[in-house]
């Protein structure tokens, strides 16, 4: 799983989440900060903690609840949603489990018989449904409500809001999603179908947002138009503009590099 | 092949140890290795240290990477938590754990492919560390779940099964572990359970990073003519310099252990190591001429075994870092998080 923060503030607050995320769905989950947000100097509000927040530790069992079980079975669906109970080493025999990089059943013992491994990748697959109800929701500006509509992530965010400010003076309005979550929150496949035509902007020259898009969501491929920069630089607000205006107007004049930038 | 389940059967007759287990309370699951496995024998022995030593089974952490070897922890200790993790990364695994509770044994089982190609880096950093854990390499000199290509412990000169020679020099993990300032590492050999289990009890008990490099036959893939690495050639060369018992707190020093060549090394929790000389030119206790003389051995074409180098530890890394004397994960999250004044605190040092 990853999480895509656009700034330093948002990689402090997604941090915590992510600790939370990893243990409710017991998977390793990646914050996804760049060159940009590491390196350079970033102007933030001052960081806040929730004091009465309290860290969630998901599906875990004490002694007590261990003992009161006939058997405990580590990888076993209880619940339905692909999350099997956990223990934390040292709490009793029963609680033991083994954690195999090899094939086992439901129940946690080995196995080389397929239709007993077909079930644990399936209960995966619940859980990467689970996953998509749990992760953070995009970030979703859609006071344009027109039918051209504009996705990103990450560190392109600023220029974004620039561009978007810039592009209505050139009479163009677009609805903005930033995802925020990989796997995608059920909010993302809504946006994509609600608009007729789509800028994926990013900062990488294989357009990584646009095949994830495509091969994740039921979302067509035609109406996905992907503005790639990857010069090594940040991304520029004039970038986006220039991009959009030349599939919008095209043949429209461009405000220079340098008005654009006031 | 279909699993088969271990019958939990125990002759009322068995031996029990001090907390009224038997042995049998110390074994895992059937092992799906070759019939004669070098592997299954230190499996029996690391059972019979642990069963000797009374340790709560909840309270050993079994952890391997990836390898023949690496399947074993799940052989042993059913009653304790294991953790078969990505090839090479054992020691990160066990680094977090030991992390997170400081009280609980620590066992990485890994092997010759798995500790000195792949994970090198990560058994050097366990070191240096110096991780409180038992770390026993099951050294083969070839990757066995592979099919039986030369790892980076085959001697030059060595035959593979079907005829090539090995022409690169081989890895020491014994030399290379007292070249990181190890404080326990020893040598022994799966075919020697008298000198193992004491060994494996020893390393427990020592605090600090313990290695066992064990030498262990691949009865599949080395263990032919022209092997450097098969039990045959392993018998004839190997040299026990230095025998290690271990003595509990509880048990008085013996007169057996009386002779001028006794050496105890007092653990911390008061329990000793005697070393007993068999090599009377070796000493144990010195790291740069032990490390000498092993290496003059090996190019003699001998392998030293035993326990090669002790010394008590001073700076287990939990004693480096000042942590608290309770595993913290059983520390309150309260006590745990600074809370919204003390992130006041550290925003204010950036001002």
């Amino acid at each position: 799983m990853c999480l895509y923060p656009s700034n330093p503030e948002e990689c402090f607050y997604l941090a915590v989440q992510a600790f939370d995320l990893a243990e409710r769905l017991q998977t390793p989950v990646l914050v996804l900060s760049d060159l940009d947000i590491g390196m350079n100097d970033w102007m933030c509000r001052d960081l806040e903690w929730d004091d009465n927040y309290r860290p969630d530790r998901g599906k875990m069992l004490g002694k007590e609840e261990v003992l009161k079980l006939e058997k405990f079975y580590r990888f076993l669906d209880k619940d339905g949603d692909g999350i099997g109970y956990r223990t934390l080493p040292g709490v009793h025999p029963k609680a033991a489990y083994f954690t195999r990089g090899s094939g086992h059943t439901q129940y946690g013992a080995y196995t080389e018989d397929a239709a007993e491994y077909q079930i644990v990748l399936d209960r995966l697959l619940k859980k990467w449904a689970t996953a998509k109800r749990l992760v953070p929701r995009a970030v979703i500006d859609a006071t344009a409500g027109g039918r051209v509509g504009l996705v990103s992530l990450g560190s392109c965010d600023g220029a974004i809001r620039e561009a978007l400010d810039v592009l209505k003076q050139h009479g163009v309005t677009l609805d903005y999603m930033r995802v925020r979550a990989f796997p995608f929150s059920e909010d993302v496949e809504k946006f994509l179908a609600a608009h007729e035509l789509l800028f994926v902007v990013e900062q990488n020259r294989d357009a990584q947002l646009r095949q994830l898009l495509t091969l994740e969501t039921a979302v067509d491929k035609a109406k996905l138009r992907s503005l790639l920069h990857y010069s090594g630089l940040p991304i520029s607000s004039h970038f986006i503009v220039e991009g959009v205006l030349a599939e919008l107007q095209p043949g429209a004049r461009v405000a220079s590099r340098d008005a654009a930038h006031g | 092949m279909t699993f088969i389940a271990k019958p939990k059967v125990a002759h009322p007759s068995l031996p029990k140890n001090a907390l009224g287990l038997t042995r049998r309370d110390y074994e895992g699951a059937l092992s799906t290795l070759c019939a004669g496995c070098g592997h299954d024998s230190i499996t029996a022995a690391i059972v019979e240290a642990c069963w000797g030593l009374g340790l709560e089974p909840q309270n050993v952490v079994k952890l391997s990477g990836i390898g023949c070897s690496s399947k074993t922890t799940a052989y042993f200790v059913g009653g304790g938590h294991g953790f078969n993790s990505v090839h090479g990364r054992m020691p990160s695994i066990a680094m977090g754990a030991n992390a997170a509770n400081r009280d609980l044994i620590y066992i990485g089982v890994s092997g010759d492919g798995d500790t000195l190609s792949i994970g090198l880096g990560q058994f050097c950093h366990a070191i240096r560390r110096n991780l409180n854990m038992l770390y026993i390499i099951e050294n083969n000199g070839v990757y066995g779940l592979t099919k039986g290509q030369f790892s980076a412990s085959a001697d030059v000169g060595t035959k593979a099964k079907k005829g090539e020679t090995n022409f690169q020099p081989p890895i020491d993990p014994v030399l290379l572990a007292m070249t990181l300032g190890a404080s326990f590492v020893a040598r022994s050999f799966s075919g020697d359970k008298q000198q193992l289990v004491p060994l494996i009890q020893a390393g427990l008990k020592h605090e600090g990073f313990a290695l066992i490099d064990v030498l262990s036959p691949c009865v599949t893939f080395n263990d032919h003519e022209g092997s450097t690495k098969s039990y045959a050639y392993t018998r004839e060369h190997y040299e026990p310099a230095v025998h290690a018992d271990f003595v509990p707190l509880e048990r008085e020093i013996t007169a057996d252990y009386g002779e001028g060549e006794a050496l105890p090394v007092v653990l911390h929790d008061g329990s000793r190591i005697v070393l007993r000389k068999l090599d009377s030119a070796y000493d144990p206790t010195n790291r740069s001429r032990a490390a000498a003389q092993i290496q003059e051995r090996i190019k003699a074409g001998e392998y030293l075994t035993g326990l090669l180098y002790v010394e008590r530890s001073q700076n287990e890394f939990h004693q480096v870092n000042g942590t608290p004397d309770a595993p913290l994960n059983s520390l309150p999250y309260e006590v745990l998080s600074p809370g919204s004044q003390g992130l006041e605190k550290v925003l204010a040092r950036y001002r």
